[in-house]
């Protein structure tokens, strides 16, 4: 059996920082593996563990900086990496959702895996929609928000038995059909700590660098037809009335908002 | 009876074998080279399991007369066990020197009888002053021993003292005692009814020498037994004394006896630096190699760690982790160990984890992680277990299977990704400065004198950064030639290596070095004990050349002090203090009086608490304690405030508790909250005492 | 291609969720930017009556697909897919639910459109489609202008008001064939989880809590404010990833929606999933250290401070002695 799993180097922003035209200034900037990927890591290695013989494949789009991150990947468990990155993607400022399903697609297609494990969502454009789009481009099937997959229907009976997290509390259980990519949601699992050792010892492992010609992707197609316009910091809308003061005072001034309101005994 | 001993009255001297028969000698030898044959091929297996053991990275048999002989002051002197614990110091001294002067005698008798008279032909010097002044002697001295047995048995029995019972406390230890109990009494006993059944036959007033044994004659003789009786008693008496002590022999490798060879092998090979010096992984080790998986995994020196536990307790009742209720007894981690080693060689336990988390593995997870790496343990173990380097070594593999603590995890990803726990961007490292009215120079640009180091919470964290600025002040009121990495300094590693990701150590290690050795000083100071260890004792593993120029800036300031250069005349303050001795600085380093000094030096009264210097008790924050949570029931540092307010001579008149390390003050700052004690006691740093004083002596 | 407007109604188990009526909202505005109609699709389930309940003043026609009782993402893809193909709108509007995740991206991939999602702010002039978001979990907004069309969007929840009246659209029943063997999903069932002792929905006085209580061991400290004002403890999602309150006591998205009479946010910054469960609250008070905070945007009653220093002080004020923490 074959996992793929599709991770993604994030940018995270400081609590302060500067937007220079329509990005945040670099200063402010660090790198790290996207959250959601994290889980989805994790419950791709639970995968292989599980079984006999499963080889786990990751996948990203990024520069040569985003190594360190897949790295993260390799260390927790994968066997190796793919790498897709090229002038031409580059160049575009914030990729579509179309054409990174494109280039996943195509390394769906070269790599045939039974099952693509995504994050729900990334937390630089929280866009939530590659993995779908990736399973629609292949002709996978697929679940999204995914908070619980039984390893053993997977193995033993070639059936994703999944829970999507709801609104409201509220879990859907649904059975897809393999092959399928699965959108992982937070929670489902505690990912491993890669240590440093490890990370160091991944560096043996291989990253499979592949460029739009090597995937057969042309270089139209991955023009994206968004265009960032303006980035700015939300207004705060907020005409909440502050409680001003000391904590003594400010926790006075609550308690008699709290009696007005009738919710506390007098 | 051989009746030519009986012809020798008159000679003083006693009938060996007396009415023990040749068939009885020769079956005595017999079961003697049958018992030492079962001692012999116990120590044999004892230390061919040790030589089975991994190897040790640390060199322990270079100059060993020299170790040999260091290890015998420390057993002949008792020290360790005199340390804390004057009744066991005089318990042990009396059992020890006791058994040896038994031993001695017993082998002069052995020389005389088998060798130079028997071999050599010669005539026995057993006899006349000789054997008088051996009898006195031997009696002495086996009374000695007795006492202290009876010492031990009072305090294990009958004060039921607490550190000597455990999980592990069995039948070998009541074995033990019971049986030097046995040994020494019986002797006594032998020798009362060898006297008193001689005394038919010839005159004993010469025998008053062996003044327990006439004692025992005596009582005999009191409570009705006649000379006859007695000599008819004899032989049993005797064989039951010559089979137990037989016995003992033989069982000497496989139960407590043992200490008396493991233990003292374990001091022959102990590494002073133990600790405060923790071992390198392989540079070619992956993870799967890091730390012990299986019972292999340890090295020959570990496993005898384990074998030289005598169960004291003294390891637990000075861990700060087991007071305060966390998981964690360092003793039964060593003995457990042990336990599941012999388990497994006796084939009734399975193979599980070594260490993990889920409660399955020899050791919890949880354990591991309570450890402070405060140094408590091994200060108090009077035969030099290696607690710490073990259970970093554990802590090792959890980190390498991912199974490190979550929160701990936090603080080693912000090391990781931003050089400090806080994972505060590095750009804001220097900005505690930024209140200062002067600027603080910048050693990359700059010669100095004093490297500075400031450390990640004299950095980042809004109290400590109080500490940072009162040391610059110091620096700079002194007129000290000092500057700082900016920027460049980055998480000094120290308890990063402590909760076992080695891996980041290097890299951090490295990376400080690449950064102290681009600049031009000639002395590194640290805020941080933490550093200060890590730096002079540690950084050498990597390449760095300047340990030995390493100080803690306690050190530095005291020099400060004496020189005059703050112009203290040490009547500015007249607060009454204590003083709380970080475990890295102290009990790791040694350095105990340079802070001291300072403190005294700003005219303050300085009242000691009862645990001080090298028996200083942890904050709690060490070992990454500063980065967890613990059900803890008490915590270390309420604790240690409570110590501060009721155990001092001043009591609740101690108007602050000085530390001299930024984890100190952290967890002390919280435990002064959350023990309520806020409205009874300030936690001032001793260069914040410093800075008080320099403003007193300015008004 | 016509200039019109489709939006997808999001249902479950019989009840029309409030995004959906949103969701007219926005495509209303877009219909009159771009000069089309408003179309609206109800999929799966008791399609006439949800039908009539999305038919509010707007409105231009209603499509109906009667195709089993819940979601099924390949459904609605086949369907969508049918829908804009006789269609031909402009635009597909569909809500950023957790079902909206799971067949919008696909719709969009099947029908060759660019796919922006998660939209709080909409704007159509001269063939651009203009998409307000949010980046970097919620620190900055971005516009992206969408050149061509047709487009297909998702929208946020709560940022367009909720369409009122009663409207006068053709309802029509949209008849698809679907290919049962595409269908390579199966909902087996429904689970709500962590039920338990306390319904937070009933609540009238909230004390929530969230990532500022910083360690399990201080819950001590609102436990005891609950206790003191007699008010029940709820939650933000991080303390019960952390295991440290039952998911019953979960507020938010993915947790409880409530609306008690005063809500008191403590240490919670307010991202968006947290905003949506608690937003109709009557009265809501924050507590926290970031003066900006997002949670101060919805607040009442705002005590920029300490939840440390202001908690204890108002377990005083009301006569308890707050726990050491």
């Amino acid at each position: 059996m074959k996992v793929l799993v599709t991770v993604k180097e994030v940018a995270t922003v400081e609590d302060d920082f500067e937007i220079s035209g329509t990005e945040i200034e670099e200063t402010y900037l660090d790198y790290d593996l996207n959250e959601w990927d994290d889980y989805a890591v994790e419950e791709a290695v639970q995968l292989a563990e599980a079984g006999d013989d499963v080889e786990v494949v990751a996948v990203t789009i990024g520069p040569e900086r985003s190594e360190e991150t897949i790295r993260m990947a390799l260390a927790k468990g994968a066997d190796r990496a793919v790498r897709v990155w090229d002038d031409a993607i580059e160049d575009v400022e914030l990729l579509d959702v179309e054409t990174k399903a494109e280039l996943l697609g195509a390394v769906v297609e070269e790599e045939d895996p039974d099952i693509v494990l995504s994050g729900v969502q990334a937390n630089d454009d929280s866009f939530g929609a590659t993995g779908v789009a990736l399973a629609e481009t292949v002709g996978f099937e697929w679940a999204a928000v995914v908070n619980a997959l039984d390893t053993e229907k997977v193995l033993d009976e070639g059936v994703a038995s999944v829970r999507r997290e709801l609104e409201g509390g509220i879990e859907e259980l649904t059975d897809v059909e393999l092959p399928a990519v699965l959108a992982i949601q937070t929670g489902i699992n505690e990912p491993r700590y890669a240590s440093l050792r490890g990370i160091r010892q991944a560096q043996s492992k291989e990253i499979d660098v592949q460029s739009l010609d090597d995937l057969g992707v042309g270089a139209d197609d991955v023009a994206s037809s968004l265009d960032v316009t303006a980035m700015y910091e939300p207004e705060t809308e907020s005409d909440a009335q502050y409680l001003e003061g000391d904590a003594g005072e400010q926790a006075a001034k609550l308690a008699d908002v709290l009696r007005e309101k009738g919710v506390v005994g007098e | 009876m051989p009746s030519y001993m009986l012809a020798q009255a008159g000679v003083e001297t006693r009938p060996t074998f007396w009415r023990i028969g040749h068939v009885g000698e020769a079956l005595f030898y017999y079961l003697a080279a049958v018992a030492v044959a079962i001692f012999l091929y116990g120590v044999y297996q004892r230390f061919a399991t040790y030589a089975r053991g991994a190897d040790d990275p640390r060199e322990r048999l270079t100059d060993l007369p020299a170790r040999v002989l260091t290890a015998a002051k420390l057993v002949a002197s008792n020290e360790k066990q005199f340390d804390r614990d004057l009744y066991a110091g005089l318990m042990h001294t009396f059992i020890l020197w006791g058994f040896l002067s038994l031993l001695i005698a017993t082998t002069i008798l052995g020389i005389d009888m088998d060798l130079w008279t028997l071999v050599l032909g010669q005539p026995s010097f057993f006899v006349g002053d000789f054997y008088l002044a051996y009898s006195f002697v031997a009696d002495a001295m086996g009374l000695l021993f007795v006492v202290g047995v009876g010492m031990a048995i009072y305090r294990r029995y009958w004060v039921q003292y607490g550190r000597l019972w455990g999980k592990h406390t069995s039948t070998e230890d009541d074995l033990f005692v019971w049986t030097l109990f046995l040994l020494g009494v019986g002797g006594y006993l032998t020798e009362g009814v060898r006297i008193l059944g001689t005394s038919a036959t010839r005159d004993v007033s010469f025998e008053t020498v062996s003044f327990v044994g006439w004692f025992v004659k005596d009582v005999l003789q009191a409570a009705g037994v006649t000379p006859q009786a007695a000599a008819a008693a004899y032989p049993v008496v005797w064989w039951s004394h010559a089979l137990l002590a037989l016995a003992f022999v033989a069982s000497v490798p496989y139960a407590k006896p043992f200490h008396m060879l493991s233990s003292y092998a374990n001091l022959v090979t102990r590494d002073e630096d133990a600790g405060k010096r923790l071992p390198r992984v392989p540079e070619d080790a992956s993870p799967e190699e890091i730390g012990p998986s299986d019972i292999e995994d340890f090295t020959w020196k570990q496993l005898l760690d384990h074998d030289a536990c005598t169960k004291c307790g003294r390891c637990s009742s000075a861990c700060p982790a087991k007071a305060a209720g966390r998981p964690l007894d360092p003793r039964d981690v060593i003995l457990d160990l042990k336990a599941y080693r012999e388990g497994l060689e006796a084939g009734d336990r399975e193979e599980v984890d070594i260490v993990a988390d889920g409660g399955t593995s020899v050791v919890d997870a949880e354990t591991m992680e309570s450890c402070m790496s405060c140094m408590a343990c091994m200060d108090a173990c009077p035969v030099d277990i290696e607690h710490v380097t073990q259970f970093t070594e554990m802590n090792r593999r959890l980190t390498e299977s991912g199974q490190m603590n979550k929160n701990v995890e936090e603080a080693v990803m912000n090391v990781f990704q931003k050089g400090n726990t806080f994972g505060d961007p590095d750009r804001k490292r220097p900005d505690w400065t930024d209140d200062l009215d002067f600027e603080v120079p910048d050693a990359r640009e700059q010669s100095v004198e004093y490297l500075w180091y400031v450390g990640d919470y004299p950095s980042y964290d809004e109290r400590n950064q109080h500490v940072a600025r009162s040391l610059a002040r110091v620096f700079e009121e002194a007129g000290v030639s000092y500057g700082i990495l900016y920027e460049d300094e980055q998480n000094d590693g120290n308890d990063i290596r402590r909760v076992g990701e080695e891996g980041l150590y290097e890299m951090v290690a490295e990376e400080n070095i690449e950064a102290f050795q681009s600049c031009d000083y000639e002395n590194i100071v640290c805020t941080d004990p933490h550093s200060y260890n890590t730096f002079s004792n540690e950084y050498e593993q990597f390449g760095f050349e300047d340990g030995d120029s390493v100080y803690h800036y306690t050190q530095v300031v005291e020099n400060l002090v004496n020189d005059g250069a703050l112009g203290l005349t040490g009547t500015e303050l007249n607060d009454t203090v204590t003083y709380h001795d970080p475990c890295h600085l102290g009990r790791y380093n040694g350095e105990f009086e340079a802070p001291r000094e300072v403190v005294r030096a700003t005219g303050v009264t300085l009242d000691e608490m009862p645990r001080n210097r090298s028996e200083s008790f942890c904050c709690g924050g060490g070992g990454g304690g500063l980065w967890m949570d613990f059900d803890e029931e008490t915590k270390p540092s309420e604790e240690r405030i409570r110590e501060a307010l009721e155990d001092t001579d001043a009591g609740p008149d101690v108007d602050r508790f000085v530390v001299a390390c930024p984890m100190c003050m952290t967890m002390y700052e919280d435990g002064r909250k959350t023990g309520g004690y806020e409205d009874d006691i300030e936690i001032t740093d001793v260069t914040e005492l410093l800075v008080e004083a320099i403003d007193a002596k300015e008004k | 291609m016509s200039a019109d407007v489709l939006v997808v109604a999001d249902h479950r188990r019989g009840d029309l969720r409030d995004v959906s009526l949103e969701l007219l909202s926005a495509g209303r505005e877009l219909a009159d930017e771009a000069g089309g109609d408003l179309h609206a699709t109800v999929i799966s389930g008791n399609v006439e009556s949800l039908a009539e309940e999305l038919d509010r003043e707007g409105v231009d026609r209603i499509h109906t697909v009667a195709h089993g009782a819940e979601f099924n993402h390949d459904v609605y893809v086949q369907a969508l897919t049918a829908l804009a193909g006789d269609l031909e709108p402009e635009f597909i509007v569909v809500p950023n639910s957790v079902n909206g995740l799971d067949y919008a991206p696909a719709v969009a991939t099947r029908l060759d459109r660019p796919y922006v999602s998660d939209a709080v702010d909409l704007d159509y002039s001269e063939g651009t489609l203009e998409v307000t978001r949010e980046m970097y979990g919620s620190k900055v907004e971005t516009t992206v202008d969408v050149a061509e069309g047709p487009f297909a969007v998702s929208v946020r929840g709560g940022e367009w008001p909720p369409a009122e009246g009663v409207g006068d659209a053709e309802i029509t029943a949209f008849d698809v064939d679907v290919d049962e063997d595409a269908v390579r999903s199966k909902v087996k069932g429904f689970e709500e989880v962590g039920g338990g002792d306390v319904d937070i929905g009933d609540a009238e006085f909230l004390v929530s809590i969230g990532r500022g209580i910083e360690e399990e061991e201080n819950l001590e400290l609102v436990e005891e404010l609950a206790e003191v004002t007699g008010a029940t403890l709820s939650s933000s999602r991080p303390i019960v990833d952390n295991g440290w309150l039952p998911k019953n006591r979960q507020v938010g998205q993915s947790g409880k929606q409530v609306t008690p009479t005063v809500y008191l946010a403590i240490g919670i910054s307010g991202a968006v999933q947290h905003v949506a469960g608690m937003k109709a609250s009557e009265t809501i008070i924050a507590v926290n250290t970031d003066p900006n905070a997002p949670i101060f945007d919805i607040a009442d009653y705002g005590i920029v401070g300490d939840l440390f220093d202001v908690v204890p002080a108002l377990i005083e004020e009301f006569g308890g002695e707050p726990p050491s923490v």
